[in-house]
């Protein structure tokens, strides 16, 4: 049974000021435990009605995007369904090139794709598809200017090497198409 | 609308700062808690349920952290539901928070953000932001976006990047210039992690992260907490009897989450769900000319260049001109709209279960009168909660003193 404690006297509030300093003065002294851990699952995940896109780019070089039967409208990355229309859509082969719509120039590397600490990230609108991808476009330093990631600037898919390739969205990226 | 009026009788945050190793999230859960208590002269047992806003499983290093918050705060055997819709989980969850007592289920509720975010820490490097990021990463999509190396200021950017190509604006100027404002407005806040007095000449001098967003024009990821007590109109007017504090009424929310791909929306330089949510809560509100009709504002400032481009889909401005806002300064304190009185993200953190939450606080704050940067008479006030990829979830609160 707990201990019936004594009726402590009402707490007074306290202003937000003294609030934050009590707090503040807490958190300077440096005597408290961490240790390290981690949260780490594996997967070996299955890319379902996907599987065509990743295994075209991993086995054949080859880009496929898809087309709604109803809307015509081209999806890439590819989904089986059009979400506007609800009717199925149809497999199609794209070519390797597009447009810049709008990108930016990164200089914060948490990139697992490269170790660039400038990394260009850009919307880019296949020639063949109405939706665009957000993709990298690896251009060298004196290329990688502003100038070269605005509305317009063409670009084209450049493949990884086979033995580098494994069916993911990182098998490729792109190049300026100049 | 809904069939009853719903008003917010308490309040209370917890310090938005880089770390507290002191305290665990549910104690900073507890402390937020007893703080809101307070606030409304109510004690624990007067809570019908409660909304948590939590973000990120990573972040906390737990799934369903929501049950320890709700176990440690005194809520065991009653309902209790967790939102998380990224940067907007703060504003979700008060929109959820208001249909529990909207819809007469509950009388008397909790509504409580809180996140940790820096024990994400890289054992390599011995460094945290970049581990931090790896775990908001994540809520990209897995397939297509994540893996090429995702990070919030970059999805954030491309928006603003299309918006000046389309428009030659806003300048580098005008973003470096909310920048000040912001940083500027936290001093004085002791809430806020980032109070600063600059210049435009030190935002355009920090070095660029995601061009043209500069280190100076991104808010900081913050540890804290805060929270809001609602009640329902007959609850509402009993409560602030007692406590002497003025009932806040929400009169307007709209919400409304875009494609999770940006490349599938049409117009890029604008942020549609932006434009939905608040469309939908200003009609909810009969506010027709937000600009002269609002007295205060909370935007979700994650990045300067954002908060140019909600001054538009806001409609404070027209397509292309929100920039004229800061630069006029029409949006600074003692403006005809003053934006993020706060601090807002840039100035106070960014702590993103509770983000949405702490600008609602500050909302109530200038409309109860009790605001460090007071606008005066202040009447109606604006919230607004971002999140998602390229700014895809949005909900906008209206909110009024009687």
């Amino acid at each position: 049974m707990a201990k019936k404690m004594k009726k402590q006297p009402k707490k007074e509030k306290i202003s937000d000021q003294e609030f934050v300093k009590q707090i503040e003065q807490l958190e300077e002294s440096k005597d408290f435990h961490e240790y390290p851990d981690q949260m780490c699952i594996n997967y070996i995940y299955s890319t379902g009605e996907l599987s065509k896109f990743f295994k075209e780019i991993r086995d054949n070089e080859r880009l496929f995007g898809t087309r709604c039967t109803k809307c015509g409208f081209g999806y890439f990355p590819p989904r089986i369904y059009c979400g506007k229309c609800y009717a199925p859509c149809e497999w199609e082969e794209i070519s390797s090139k597009g447009q810049i719509v709008t990108g930016t120039i990164t200089h914060f590397a948490v990139s697992t794709f490269t170790n660039r600490p400038k990394t260009t990230i850009a919307f880019i609108k296949m020639d063949d598809m109405d939706q665009l991808i957000r993709h990298t476009v690896i251009m060298n330093d004196e290329d990688c200017i502003l100038e070269n990631v605005k509305q317009g600037t063409r670009v084209k898919v450049k493949f990884k090497p086979k033995e580098e390739r494994e069916g993911k969205i990182t098998d490729f990226y792109f190049v300026l198409d100049k | 609308m809904l069939s009853r009026r719903v008003a917010i009788v308490g309040i209370s945050a917890f310090p938005f700062r880089v770390r507290h190793p002191h305290h665990t999230y549910y104690r900073m859960a507890y402390e937020t808690t007893q703080r809101v208590l307070e606030d409304a002269s109510l004690t624990i047992k007067d809570i019908d349920s409660s909304v948590y806003g939590i973000y990120n499983d990573f972040f906390e290093r737990q799934f369903i952290p929501d049950i320890i918050v709700h176990d440690y705060v005194g809520m065991a055997l009653k309902p209790g539901t967790r939102v998380t819709t990224g940067g907007a989980t703060g504003g979700y969850a008060i929109r959820t928070a208001y249909m529990e007592v909207a819809s007469g289920l509950s009388d008397v509720v909790l509504c409580l953000g809180v996140e940790k975010s820096n024990d994400c820490w890289d054992p390599e490097t011995k460094d945290r932001t970049p581990e931090l990021v790896k775990a908001i990463a994540y809520s990209s999509d897995s397939e297509f976006v994540r893996p090429l190396g995702s990070f919030p200021a970059a999805s954030y950017v491309l928006p603003v990047r299309a918006h000046i190509e389309k428009f030659g604006n806003p300048t580098e100027e005008s973003m470096a210039r909310v920048s000040v404002k912001n940083h500027g407005n936290a001093i004085g806040n002791p809430f806020a992690q980032s109070p600063m007095k600059i210049t435009v000449e030190d935002v355009l001098k920090s070095r660029y992260i995601s061009e043209p967003f500069k280190k100076l024009d991104c808010c900081l990821y913050s540890e804290g907490a805060a929270a809001m007590i609602l009640a329902s109109e007959e609850k509402a007017k009993q409560i602030c009897k007692n406590s002497g504090k003025e009932p806040i009424w929400i009169t307007g929310i709209g919400a409304g989450n875009d494609t999770a791909f940006g490349g599938l929306r049409p117009d890029l330089w604008s942020l549609t769900s932006n434009l939905y949510a608040s469309k939908q809560c200003y009609q909810m509100a009969k506010i027709t000319d937000p600009l002269k009709e609002l007295d205060v504002a909370e935007l979700h400032d994650a990045f300067t260049g954002q908060e140019i481009l909600s001054y538009e889909d806001c409609r404070f401005a027209k397509y292309g001109e929100g920039h004229k806002l800061i630069d006029e300064g029409i949006v600074a304190e003692g403006g005809k709209l003053p934006v993020n009185l706060s601090g807002g993200l840039i100035g106070c953190g960014h702590a993103v279960g509770a983000t949405g939450i702490y600008q609602g606080t500050e909302i109530v704050r200038q409309l109860r009168g009790e605001a460090r940067r007071q606008v005066p008479d202040a009447k109606k006030g604006f919230l607004h909660s971002v999140g998602g990829p390229v700014t895809a979830m949005c909900v906008c609160i209206i909110m009024e003193r009687s």
